[in-house]
């Protein structure tokens, strides 16, 4: 018990060491990127300026400190949720991604658990296969997944189903054009117009939602279904297997207990990153679907030359993906020991 | 030091049972690629930075190949000539990450201690940064450029080159060539330069492939967005751009085109890379 202890008390402390730390160097690397790009304040005083205008800007920037005072304002004001004010819609910046946000994790969302349908029964079957014809077959997908780039598939989707076959609506936002928008709850439309009953509307934002968040799986999943496959392929070649089926333990009993069990943490890792990578690595499908989300916000931004909105989003997705990262280690460390020791 | 070894034996054993025809599959779409890049200004083509507002939209014919773009350009020709630019933009970007990821690593490896912890941190850090937001953040910051897409791609597939120099230089430092190379008086530069980033070459030249085709889909995303090429600049990236919003309107040519020459780019890289990588695991099985 005490060795327990011991154990988990290394790890979290280890685990969170880190996690800190990641975010002190993310808030840091992007400290110094925003400071050397140059000071608004010529841009906030306008053309005719005496140089006390220029010193009271300053001052109100608190650019006048020293330059480790300036870092730690920035700091506390990330930690407040404070990402400056857009240049652009005069919004705090946070309320501009939290207004966006869900829209993405919308897309997200049903992107995973396409790549799970897809990634993870397909990666057995290809395993409990190894080299025969459907592995393969199989092993085609992954191969074109990571060939295509993500807004030529979106593209040529989108010609097919819409242009040419007219499956799917228009690639224009969440909803059509004046559509009834569901009441606020969670930002998810599929879960909100359930929420209301609503299931006209539900299945209007769920046929617009098929294509990108398909576009995104395709290309994400290769890395689910490929770890998969080499995790079980490896399980199935071990000892323990081998003297499990020798002695004749039931086929279900000894995929459920002994081999899917141990597969799980890789699984879940390699999961876990793709979700991570979600949030702020949407970009190029939100421009080709004109999804509303916060990789659209960042491409507006980036068109009106916007600095805050990205520098906040560069902030938030890249905690978003060292706090999920974290998550996941802990989890794999509940289910497998030997994480723990690491 | 093994891995080193497996691979160099399975080079030789390559080379004298002629089994370069696995690497054939691969090779055969990028070899014609490649010539493209080198040949395409002196190939017969129409100007791939002419537009003629009279010929827009002309869908593929025997004039216009791969038909012509929003501009009136000759998406056949540009397509061709992209490949200069791309494949020029890939190999920088390779080299680039080689020459800081590589002495890094090897650094960290044969220091250790705070060096390498801190090396290791960065790393991850640097990788968990959302590459698109972090190019725009830069555009914004200091203005886009060419030069600054192939930094940005370079410092993100870095870390990828430290691990693996390190992984291959930690276990080299006790050994006793290193030793005596200490004890002749070489300085620290020199042991890393001269008696252990030369280890892990094969290793490096081997993931050049890999990082080869993860860079070109990275610049192709980037350039999509408006990053870093300007338009009529013929680039397979922001080629698609220029097509995209015609295609719900139905004239697929303008995108189609660039989208396949990556795709089968991309295809190519991969092929060579995985099978450099069974090559890697020949001996073990």
């Amino acid at each position: 018990m005490k060795e327990f202890i011991r154990n988990w008390g290394i790890f979290l402390i280890k685990r969170i060491g880190s996690l800190i730390l990641a975010l002190f160097v993310i808030s840091l690397i992007t400290f110094i990127i925003v400071r050397s790009a140059g000071t608004p304040v010529y841009l906030m005083i306008g053309d005719d300026f005496t140089a006390e205008m220029v010193e009271s800007a300053k001052s109100s920037l608190g650019l006048d400190k020293p330059i480790y005072m300036q870092y730690a304002i920035y700091l506390k004001g990330i930690l407040r949720g404070d990402l400056g004010v857009s240049r652009f819609t005069f919004n705090p910046v946070t309320f501009d991604i939290a207004h966006r946000l869900p829209a993405t994790i919308e897309l997200a969302i049903t992107a995973l658990l396409m790549m799970i349908l897809w990634g993870i029964p397909a990666g057995i079957i290809a395993a409990l296969n190894e080299n025969k014809p459907i592995d393969k077959v199989i092993l085609v997908v992954p191969k074109i997944g990571v060939s295509v780039t993500q807004f030529w598939l979106g593209l040529l989707l989108i010609y097919f189903f819409y242009y040419r076959w007219n499956l799917f609506p228009e690639p224009l936002g969440r909803l059509p054009f004046l559509a009834d928008i569901p009441p606020h709850v969670t930002g998810l439309y599929l879960i909100d117009t359930l929420l209301a009953g609503d299931t006209e509307t539900f299945f209007m934002a769920l046929h617009r939602l098929i294509l990108p968040a398909f576009t995104l799986a395709f290309t994400i999943s290769p890395g689910t279904l490929l770890v998969t496959r080499a995790t079980l392929r490896n399980i199935l070649k071990t000892d323990y297997m081998r003297t499990a089926r020798a002695f004749g333990l039931p086929k279900s009993l000894l995929y459920s207990k002994y081999m899917f069990r141990n597969a799980f943490p890789p699984i879940l890792t390699v999961l876990a990153i793709a979700f991570g990578s979600f949030i702020g690595g949407t970009v190029l499908i939100e421009v080709v679907f004109s999804w509303p989300g916060i990789g659209r916000y960042a491409v507006d931004a980036l068109q009106r030359s916007d600095f805050e909105p990205i520098v906040g989003l560069v902030l938030l997705s890249s905690f978003a993906y060292a706090v999920i990262y974290f998550l996941t280690d802990i989890i794999c460390a509940i289910l497998d020991p030997r994480y723990r020791l690491q | 030091m093994e891995v080193i070894k497996n691979f160099n034996s399975n080079i030789n054993k390559m080379i004298k049972s002629r089994s370069f025809s696995r690497l054939l599959p691969g090779l055969i779409i990028l070899v014609p690629f490649v010539l493209i890049a080198l040949l395409a200004p002196y190939l017969p083509l129409q100007d791939p930075v002419m537009a003629n507002p009279v010929i827009r939209h002309l869908p593929p014919s025997f004039e216009h190949f791969f038909g012509t773009d929003a501009n009136g350009m000759d998406v056949f020709s540009r397509v061709l000539n992209a490949a200069r630019l791309d494949f020029l933009m890939t190999v920088l970007c390779v080299l680039l990450a080689v020459s800081i990821g590589a002495p890094l690593g090897a650094a960290a490896g044969y220091f250790g201690g705070i060096l390498e912890t801190t090396i290791e941190r960065l790393s991850e850090v640097v990788q968990s940064f959302p590459i698109m937001l972090f190019a725009m953040m830069l555009q914004i910051a200091f203005g886009g450029s060419i030069i600054n897409l192939v930094w940005v791609i370079a410092v993100y597939i870095a870390p990828f080159y430290a691990k693996l120099v390190r992984s291959i230089v930690k276990p080299l430092r006790h050994l006793d060539y290193i030793q005596a190379a200490k004890v002749t008086g070489n300085t620290p530069l020199q042991i890393l330069f001269r008696h252990l980033i030369p280890n892990a070459l094969p290793a490096i030249v081997s993931q050049f492939t890999l990082s080869a085709a993860v860079s070109i889909r990275l610049l192709s995303g980037l350039s999509f967005l408006g990053l870093g090429v300007a338009v009529p600049t013929p680039e397979w990236g922001s080629m698609i751009q220029i097509g995209a919003g015609w295609m719900i309107f139905g004239k697929w040519w303008s995108s189609f085109f660039p989208g396949m020459a990556l795709f089968l780019t991309i295809w190519g890289l991969t092929r060579i890379s995985e099978e450099v990588e069974s090559m890697y695991t020949l001996k073990e099985q």
